[in-house]
């Protein structure tokens, strides 16, 4: 009975597999067949252009070299009752017409101790007292162009990635949390890039002492069609 | 007989896929290395080099007449730097130019007689359309009419089911397609360490207090304002502190 029910399904699952196998050797084998002519490779380029979301550090007042990942945020000494930030910057390098939407997570979370031991999530409130969110800055006017909700490590780790959707001010910029089409240019005036910053919170009543909270920041830029 | 040949034609696909990617692929054009090499062998070379070359090593470079293919005779080092001596077998005479490292492609890592005509048939539309897409239709033809003939014999609630897990999977492939992420890796926040922090000022004992007392000595040639100054520091128990001068 079950495999008089499988079968069909089965087979259906094959032929899926086998045709998508098919289609992905045909591309493979025309890349290659056509890779050392340029201009032919050129010709086949899809006019819609591709997706591409840089970040880069904060200098001074405008951002620094752009690239696809950067390291090295630290806010140190934090103490209940504080609110520190980390300032980066986010950029769309699209090619063609494509505006991003934006959104976060915070993804690899890990408590430590001051001895680099990693704690358990009950040896410690940090991970319900540190709250967290990401805003942005289009254009870098001080308007804030959109903003994740503020929430506490435990829910970053759990929850989906957050868009940039949230805003107080109104901003003519763009839409809360998008960035325009590419610019050309990278000097933080464009509406292609935003001036975003981290902000870190501790809650007054936290107990968390000599701690380390670590993870990666997460933006995602997801493809919309440009306004017309 | 069909998923044979189906089967056949995925292994050869991924073992081409993983060959092309790890792999430079040329076709030998003339006689020069017969009859190691014969005229239109597919030659594959890896894309990492090797630290060093040997005598007696098939190796690709680049040369003025364009990409070659022949076998080293004799390294020599000039300058810390060594030089190639090649020569196809088939020539009678060494290559007139001695070949650098930077020039180098790679080593012959595998060759394949005669696949190179069709390599470079392939590279034409006839070709292509014979050997690559009129196969590719058929099979995806043949698998189409599988899926609904099987389509027909499932029961509604697996239909439903394999419509929404379709629709999830096109759902994130679309997403994986249309969006680009950046990151700040390995973000570090600190708590402060109380316990080793300075601790705040203390406020006096209530048993003992230090009073600085600064007298003025009076000096009968410079007068009263004298800078001499005498400063007396006294420690004692706030309970028992008296006026002293």
């Amino acid at each position: 009975m079950i495999l008089r029910t499988m079968q069909p399904l089965a087979r259906l699952l094959l032929s899926s597999g086998v045709i998508f196998a098919v289609l992905a050797a045909v591309a493979a084998t025309s890349s290659a067949m056509f890779q050392s002519n340029p201009a032919r490779v050129a010709g086949s380029t899809f006019s819609t252009g591709s997706a591409d979301l840089l970040i880069a550090p904060h200098v001074g007042s405008a951002p620094g070299a752009y690239s696809s990942s950067i390291s090295g945020a630290a806010i140190i000494d934090l103490i209940p009752g504080q609110q520190k930030t980390f300032d980066f910057w986010l950029k769309n390098a699209g090619q063609g017409d494509i505006e991003l939407n934006l959104s976060a997570d915070l993804i690899n979370i890990a408590l430590t101790d001051k001895n680099n031991q990693t704690l358990e999530t009950d040896a410690t409130d940090l991970d319900s007292t540190l709250k967290l969110l990401v805003k942005c800055d289009v254009m870098n006017t001080t308007l804030r162009d959109g903003a994740t909700p503020l929430k506490d490590l435990a829910a970053w780790d759990t929850d989906t990635p957050e868009p940039l959707d949230e805003t107080t001010t109104t901003s003519t910029n763009a839409a809360p949390g998008r960035l325009a089409k590419n610019d050309g240019t990278s000097n933080g005036t464009g509406s292609d890039e935003a001036h975003c910053t981290l902000t870190a919170t501790l809650d007054t009543g936290s107990t968390a002492n000599a701690t380390n909270a670590s993870f990666d920041a997460e933006f995602v830029g997801t493809q919309t069609p440009t306004t017309l | 007989m069909k998923q044979i040949v189906s089967l056949v034609i995925i292994s050869t696909a991924f073992v081409v896929t993983l060959l092309l990617h790890t792999h430079q692929v040329f076709i030998i054009r003339s006689g020069s290395m017969e009859p190691t090499l014969l005229t239109g062998s597919l030659i594959f070379v890896p894309k990492t080099t090797p630290p060093s070359y040997a005598v007696n090593d098939i190796i690709t470079f680049h040369s003025r007449s364009g990409i070659m293919t022949h076998r080293i005779i004799h390294i020599t080092n000039e300058s810390a730097l060594a030089h190639y001596q090649t020569k196809g077998d088939a020539n009678p005479n060494p290559d007139q130019t001695l070949v650098t490292p930077d020039q180098i492609i790679g080593r012959a890592a595998l060759t394949i007689p005669y696949l190179g005509y069709l390599a470079l048939w392939l590279k034409t539309k006839l070709g292509f359309t014979i050997l690559i897409l009129m196969p590719a239709t058929f099979v995806i033809l043949q698998e189409v009419q599988t899926i609904v003939t099987a389509w027909q014999h499932l029961r509604w609630h697996r239909r439903v089911l394999i419509i929404m897990a379709a629709c999830i999977i096109t759902e994130s492939i679309a997403q994986a397609s249309f969006s680009t992420t950046a990151t700040i890796a390995s973000t570090n926040i600190t708590i402060a360490d109380r316990a080793t922090s300075p601790p705040p000022t203390p406020l006096p004992s209530h048993d003992e207090c230090d009073i600085v007392i600064t007298t003025h000595a009076h000096n009968k040639n410079t007068g009263p304002h004298s800078t001499n100054k005498n400063v007396l520091i006294v420690n004692a128990p706030c309970t028992t502190l008296e006026a002293v001068y």
